[in-house]
């Protein structure tokens, strides 16, 4: 199992009570599996990637990721929610920062990167620099940075969540085909039940803080997954169970914040 | 971006002779002994245009610089570093914050005598007060900047296993770049202060030595003529580092320094 969680938990010491995020979490992740996990805002889901990334040790349980990648690969690569690129760094450097851990000249580096970028249809994009791009182009950068590393493991914390519907839509069929071709195991956030619907071999249902697994389902609609798939009575069965356990949160969370 | 850079120009220039026409035209009803000490900016500008022809503005002028250059030139590697450490570790801020505002605040021309007694009268000394001068701003506007440097930055290097010194080449300077040319932009001007400052008393040569002998002479004309070369030597800093800016801040809409 590249990922698995053993009765996770994390508790942030906070200025005066202590905050719960994340409370007695325990799931796996098969090897090329795709797992949405979906829950109300707030509720952990970042605190849970970021574990997971190693970014953040938790207060009890384990994050175990399969760390045999090899050497010059890390165990998991980050999609940050604002795509964290290097302002300073070129498109094509930024990229090629997926590659700090392997041992090959600069420009080899940036070789892979040119070819990775000119796969995606970046190449004219190479010497630009991030902030003369589109939020759009920018995600897809971070995405090919976080691809170039070649960690097995993708962790994608709402990448598209800033975007508009249109260029969401493209940049999902443009996350399937690349995850498709290289059939790494991805590890989404995300709060939208419809983009888990279009992406996910399973989904998992996160409770409001602390966040608790409420339920993984598995979702067999078949790929692509057209509108008339995500259409069909099996997917509208899915869709209203998560929207129910999710409406039911939601709605405690508001509760609770009044 | 050529528009940007040239659109306060025309303001510039046009203050500048509307206060010029009104200081010469009032310069005619200045008592005797104002008008000896104020003279009026024909002749202030006569004054430069004669020290500029014969050299010898030029040649201290010269001479200041270098020690400005060599002044400050010494003091980066350590101001940019410390900052920079001050900026990346809290635990090293603690210590160094204070230091540095304690460092700052000591008016460093009054303790040119020590430099004096401690590293001889000469070359040394001066350029070590200039340096110590400089070390100031430019390490304070460096802790600045590594500390605006977003910690997603740090964690995306972190998370793609980059080295603590590849950090430190690949985030932290970058980052803290644009502050860090304030910072030079800074350290250059004060060092001008202090080189003429301590050239007043302390050399025999530069434009501070220039500035005291005109006074000594009495050459009001020539004491003025210092004055304008020093706030030339201002736009020349801030031209230099903008151009720097532009150069090497390429990423950064807009403009720092």
């Amino acid at each position: 199992m590249p990922v698995r969680l053993r009765n996770l938990s994390h508790v942030f010491p906070g200025d005066g009570e202590p905050v719960a995020a994340i409370d007695d979490l325990s799931f796996e992740i098969a090897n090329g599996e795709f797992a949405c996990v979906v829950g109300p805002s707030g509720c952990g889901k970042t605190t849970l990637l970021r574990i997971v990334a190693g970014l953040q040790l938790p207060s009890g349980g384990a994050a175990e990721v399969d760390t045999t990648a090899g050497p010059g690969r890390p165990p998991t690569a980050m999609v940050f929610q604002d795509h964290g690129l290097f302002p300073w760094m070129t498109v094509a450097d930024n990229v090629a920062f997926g590659l700090e851990r392997r041992d090959v000249p600069r420009d080899e580096k940036r070789r892979i990167a040119a070819a990775f970028l000119s796969r995606i249809g970046l190449k004219r994009f190479l010497d630009r620099f991030p902030h003369e791009l589109s939020a759009g182009m920018q995600q897809r950068v971070g995405i090919a940075r976080a691809f170039v590393s070649d960690a097995p493991v993708l962790l994608m914390d709402e990448p598209f969540g800033a975007l508009d519907a249109q260029t969401r839509l493209l940049l999902q069929e443009e996350l399937l085909a690349l995850w498709t071709a290289s059939r790494k195991t991805v590890l989404f956030v995300t709060h939208d039940i419809e983009e888990a619907m279009r992406l996910g071999d399973r989904i998992l249902v996160l409770s409001g803080r602390p966040a608790r697994l409420r339920t993984s389902m598995t979702i067999l609609l078949p790929r692509p997954r057209g509108e008339e798939s995500l259409a069909s009575p099996e997917a509208l069965e899915i869709r209203r169970a998560v929207w129910e356990l999710l409406r039911d949160e939601a709605r405690r969370e508001l509760e609770a914040a009044r | 971006m050529t528009r940007s850079r040239f659109a306060g120009l025309p303001a510039l220039l046009t203050a500048v002779v509307v206060a010029g026409v009104a200081w010469q035209i009032a310069a005619r009803h200045f008592s005797r002994g104002a008008a000896i000490f104020f003279p009026p900016p024909s002749a202030i500008l006569a004054a430069l245009g004669r020290r500029v022809a014969d050299g010898t503005l030029p040649a201290a002028a010269g001479i200041t610089a270098a020690r400005v250059l060599a002044g400050v030139a010494l003091a980066s590697p350590l101001a940019i570093g410390l900052g920079a450490l001050a900026g990346w570790s809290v635990s090293a801020r603690r210590t160094l914050d204070p230091a540095l505002a304690a460092g700052h605040a000591i008016p460093k021309i009054a303790a040119l005598p020590l430099f004096l007694v401690a590293l001889g009268i000469g070359e040394t000394a001066r350029v070590a007060l200039v340096a110590v001068s400089a070390f100031f701003p430019l390490a304070i506007n460096t802790m600045a900047g590594v500390a605006e440097i977003s910690p997603v930055h740090f964690e995306v290097a972190r998370h793609y296993g980059a080295s603590r010194a590849r950090t430190f080449r690949r985030v932290v300077l970058p980052g803290a770049l644009p502050l860090i040319l304030v910072g030079l932009r800074l350290a250059l001007t004060i060092g001008l202060v202090i080189t003429i400052a301590l050239e007043l008393v302390a050399a025999n040569d530069g434009l501070g030595s220039w500035i005291w002998r005109a006074w000594q002479t009495f050459s009001i004309d020539d004491l003025w003529a210092g004055l304008v070369a020093a706030s030339l030597f201002g736009i020349a800093i801030q031209a230099l580092l903008a151009a720097a800016s532009r150069r090497l801040v390429r990423w950064r809409p807009g403009r720092t320094v």
